[in-house]
C-alpha cells in the first residue's frame, strides 16, 4: 500500500551561475496519515528545502515526491497553486501574517480561498483567541500571532500541515504550548503534521523522528515511548 | 478571492500609503486637468467662430446665385473666358433641390424694388421687395417681433413682412428728403408700431411720386395696395436692410402690373415678362434660393452635391469649416502638451506601483503560498492603479473647470483676442459634457495600463525568496 506522504531518490541542486549546490541527495522517506512527523537537523542540511518541496512552493530536481495520490513534482505552476490552496496548511517560523488585516481577516483571506473551509471565527476560537479578532498583527504577542498563523493554516481543512520552526521565534513556555496545540489538531482531527525543527528534544513528541544531514536522510524511526509536550523540556 | 475582497485589498493599500497615493494622484490630476484645458481651448476655439459666424448667419443654410454665367482662366489664350452658366433657378430647379437628402426648405428670392406709401400719401419710403416663399418662412429662422410671418395663406398674396429698420426709413412725402442711411441699435424705440388696422400700405414704381404735381395728361399712375402683417425683430446686421418680405408669387403680379403701367405711362411698347418656366423651356427666373439644411453637419454634403448640379453655392459653415482648418496645427499642439503631461503621470503611476511592490513582497509572497490565483494577485494591482487614475482623473476634470473659468476670466477681464475671437463674448475654454467623461475614462486606462508591469512582476514574485527575508 502506498504511503501518505513519499519521497523517492529526491534530489535538488541550487544552481547560482556556474556553482551547484547539493541541497538534498536522494532523500528517499515515508509519512503515513494521521501521524505526527518531526524532521531534525542541523541548519542547513536541507529540512526547509525538503519542506518547500513537499509544500509545492520548489521544485526538485529529481526523484519523486507522492502526496495522497499526487504526483507533487510534476504539477504544472497552476496545479501547483491549487495543490497549495486546497491540500497545505503552512505554519512559519517568523508568522508571516499581512500587517494591515486583524487576525480575523487573516484567517479570512485564507478561508476563502477553498470550498469548504472552517469558519475564520471558529478557527481562531480553537487556537483559543476569540477575544483578539480584531487586533492587527502588530498589537499580538508572538505566541497569538503564532496560533493565528496556525489558525489560517487549520482553517483551509488541509491534508498536510507543514510546520517550518514553529517555536524558532517564541520563548519556552509560549513554544511549548503552541507545540501541545499542534499535537492536539494531529490527535483530535486525524491530521498529518510534519514539524521541522533544529531541536531535537522536540522528537520526543513526534510519532515519526526523520533526521536530515547534509542533504540526506541520515535516519527515519517511528518513536516508541511518545512524550506529551508539557513533559518535554529542553 | 472574492471579487470585493480584491477591491477591498486594493482600496486599503491605496490608502496606507496617503502620502505617496496623492502625491501619484496630483500628477494624475496635472495630466487629466492639462488634456481637458488644452483640449477645451481647442473646441472654445472652434465653438467662438461658429459663434461669432452664426451670430449674423444660418450655419444651416447655402445660398445658391443664379449668375448667368462664369469667367474663367484659359490656359490656351491666356485670358478670362466667360461661360454661360448651364443651369437656371425656376420652379422646376426648385423642386429638384428639395429632393436632395437632408434639404429641409428651399426658398427661391426674388428681389424687387418699389416705394411703400403709407397711410394714404402721408410718408413713404424706397425699398426692396423681396419675394420668397411664404409657406416656408417660419422654417427659414426668421424672427418676429409684432404680427407673424408669412405662412400659407399668404401665397399669391402682396401681404408683407418689413425689416426692422423700416419704420425709421419713412418720411414725411411732401416736407422731408428721402432718408439715405440711418445707424439704429438694439435700444432704439421703433417709431411707430406698422403692424395692423392703424396703417394702410400702397406699393408704387413711380419713384417721385407725391413730390410734384402729378401730369394729368400722361396715364394714371397705379398703386397697388399691400397688407403689413409683421415686422422682423431686431438684426445686428440690419441698420440698411429696408426690406420687404413677400410672397414670391405676389411680388411677380406686382412687378407685371407696374411694368405694364409704366409703359403705358411712357409710352412704350410692352411685353409682359415670362416667369413661366416649362420643361422644354427653361429659363432663369429666381435671384437666389435659400437651402436649408436639416443638421449643419449635413451642409458641406447637400452643398457639393449642388456644386456637382452646376451651381453656385455660398454657406457660412464653408467659411467656417476653412477657419477650423486653418487652426488645425495649432489645437494639434496644444493637445500634444496635453499628452506629454498624461505620460508623465503615467509614468508616476507605475513608479508607484514598482515601489509598493518593493514594499509589499512579502504580502505577496504570503498570498502566494496560501494559494491565492495570480490573476487576483495581478488584479489587486491593476485595480489599485485604476484607483489612482480614477480618483485622479474625477479631481483633475473637477480641478479643469476651475481652471478653464479662470481662463476665461483673465481673457474676458483683459480684453484679450484669440485669432479674432473676442474673448469678451465667447469663452477661450469650453468644455463640452463629453469631455469629462472621456478625461475620466482616459485617466482610468493611463492608470491600469501603467499598473500593468507592475501587476505582472508582482505575479512573477517567488513566493519562497519573498517570505524569506526577515
Amino acid at each position: 500500500m502506498n504511503s501518505f506522504v513519499e519521497f523517492d531518490k529526491v534530489t535538488k541542486v541550487y544552481k547560482t551561475g556556474d556553482v551547484e549546490v547539493k541541497a538534498l541527495s536522494e532523500a528517499s522517506f515515508t509519512i503515513e496519515k494521521g501521524e505526527v512527523c518531526v524532521i531534525v537537523g542541523e541548519s542547513g542540511a536541507g529540512k526547509t528545502t525538503l519542506l518547500n518541496i513537499l509544500g509545492g512552493m520548489d521544485t526538485l530536481t529529481s526523484g519523486r515526491v507522492m502526496m495522497d495520490g499526487n504526483d507533487v513534482g510534476s504539477l504544472k505552476k497552476d496545479a501547483l497553486v491549487n495543490y497549495r490552496r486546497h491540500d497545505i496548511g503552512f505554519v512559519f517560523q517568523f508568522y508571516n501574517l499581512i500587517p494591515n488585516l486583524t487576525a480575523l481577516e487573516n484567517v479570512e483571506i485564507a478561508s476563502q480561498l477553498c470550498k469548504d473551509p472552517i469558519p475564520a471565527k471558529e478557527a481562531l476560537t480553537a487556537v483559543g483567541l476569540s477575544h483578539r479578532l480584531d487586533n492587527f498583527p502588530a498589537q499580538l504577542s508572538g505566541g497569538e500571532q503564532q496560533r493565528v498563523s496556525i489558525a489560517r493554516a487549520l482553517a483551509k481543512r488541509p491534508k498536510l500541515l507543514l510546520c517550518d520552526e514553529p517555536t524558532g521565534a517564541l520563548d519556552y513556555e509560549t513554544g511549548k504550548s503552541i507545540l501541545k496545540l499542534l499535537q492536539d489538531c494531529c490527535r483530535n482531527d486525524g491530521m498529518t503534521v510534519v514539524i521541522i525543527t533544529h531541536n531535537s528534544a522536540l522528537s520526543a513528541m513526534a510519532d515519526r523522528i526523520i533526521r536530515v544531514k547534509s542533504g540526506t536522510i541520515h535516519s527515519v524511526r517511528m518513536n516508541d515511548h511518545i512524550v506529551p509536550v508539557e513533559n518535554i523540556e529542553w | 478571492m472574492r471579487k470585493t475582497d480584491i477591491i477591498r485589498f486594493a482600496f486599503s493599500n491605496f490608502l496606507r500609503r496617503k502620502a505617496r497615493s496623492m502625491l501619484t494622484v496630483l500628477g494624475v490630476v496635472i495630466g487629466t486637468a492639462a488634456v481637458v484645458i488644452m483640449l477645451s481651448i481647442g473646441i472654445g476655439m472652434n465653438k467662438g467662430f461658429e459663434d461669432q459666424i452664426s451670430s449674423y448667419s444660418n450655419l444651416k443654410q447655402i445660398t445658391i446665385y443664379s449668375y448667368g454665367g462664369s469667367y474663367q482662366y484659359d490656359e490656351d489664350s491666356g485670358t478670362y473666358v466667360y461661360t454661360e452658366s448651364n443651369v437656371v433657378l425656376d420652379n422646376i430647379a426648385i423642386e429638384e433641390i428639395s429632393e436632395i437628402e437632408h434639404v429641409q426648405v428651399v426658398s427661391p428670392y426674388y428681389y424687387y424694388w418699389g416705394y411703400l406709401i403709407m397711410d394714404n400719401t402721408e410718408k413713404c419710403s424706397s425699398m426692396s421687395i423681396i419675394g420668397i416663399d411664404a409657406a416656408s418662412m417660419a422654417d427659414m429662422g426668421f424672427e418676429i417681433l409684432y404680427g407673424r410671418l408669412l405662412d400659407e395663406s399668404d401665397i399669391g398674396t402682396t401681404n408683407f413682412v418689413m425689416t426692422y429698420a423700416m419704420p425709421f426709413y419713412f418720411y414725411t412725402m411732401r416736407e422731408e428728403d428721402e432718408i439715405w442711411w440711418k445707424t439704429i441699435t438694439e435700444d432704439d424705440e421703433l417709431p411707430f408700431n406698422p403692424v395692423g388696422s392703424n396703417h394702410t400700405y400702397q406699393f408704387t414704381w413711380y419713384w417721385s411720386y407725391g413730390e410734384s404735381a402729378v401730369d394729368t395728361s400722361r396715364p394714371k399712375i397705379e398703386l397697388e395696395d399691400g397688407n403689413c402683417v409683421g415686422i422682423l425683430a431686431y438684426n445686428e446686421s440690419g441698420n440698411y436692410e429696408t426690406y420687404a418680405y413677400m410672397d414670391v408669387n405676389g411680388v411677380f403680379s406686382l412687378a407685371l402690373e407696374f411694368e405694364e403701367n409704366q409703359a403705358k405711362y411712357y409710352g412704350y411698347e410692352y411685353t409682359p415678362t415670362d416667369i413661366e418656366s416649362t420643361e422644354d423651356n427653361r429659363q432663369n427666373i429666381y435671384d437666389q434660393a435659400i437651402v436649408l439644411v436639416e443638421d449643419s453637419k449635413y451642409v458641406q454634403g447637400v452643398e457639393a452635391k449642388l456644386n456637382e448640379m452646376g451651381y453656385e453655392t455660398y454657406s457660412s459653415m464653408e467659411y467656417l469649416t476653412q477657419l477650423q482648418d486653418q487652426t488645425k496645427f495649432l489645437r494639434a499642439i496644444l493637445g500634444a502638451i496635453g499628452v506629454v503631461a498624461f505620460i508623465v503621470a503615467a509614468i508616476s503611476i507605475a513608479n508607484t506601483m514598482v515601489m509598493s511592490i518593493y514594499e509589499r513582497t512579502r504580502e505577496i509572497g504570503i498570498m502566494k503560498v496560501l494559494g491565492c490565483k495570480l490573476s487576483d494577485i495581478r488584479g489587486m494591482f491593476l485595480i489599485e492603479a485604476g484607483i489612482i487614475g480614477a480618483v485622479g482623473g474625477v479631481f483633475g476634470v473637477v480641478f479643469s473647470y476651475g481652471a478653464s473659468a479662470a481662463v476665461n476670466y483673465l481673457a474676458s477681464a483683459g480684453g484679450m483676442s484669440m485669432l479674432g475671437i473676442d474673448a469678451s463674448t465667447s469663452a477661450l475654454s469650453v468644455i463640452p459634457p463629453w469631455l469629462d467623461g472621456v478625461a475620466i475614462l482616459l485617466a482610468i486606462a493611463v492608470g491600469v495600463v501603467s499598473g500593468l508591469y507592475p501587476a505582472i512582476r508582482a505575479t512573477r514574485l517567488s513566493a519562497l525568496e519573498a517570505i524569506k527575508n526577515e
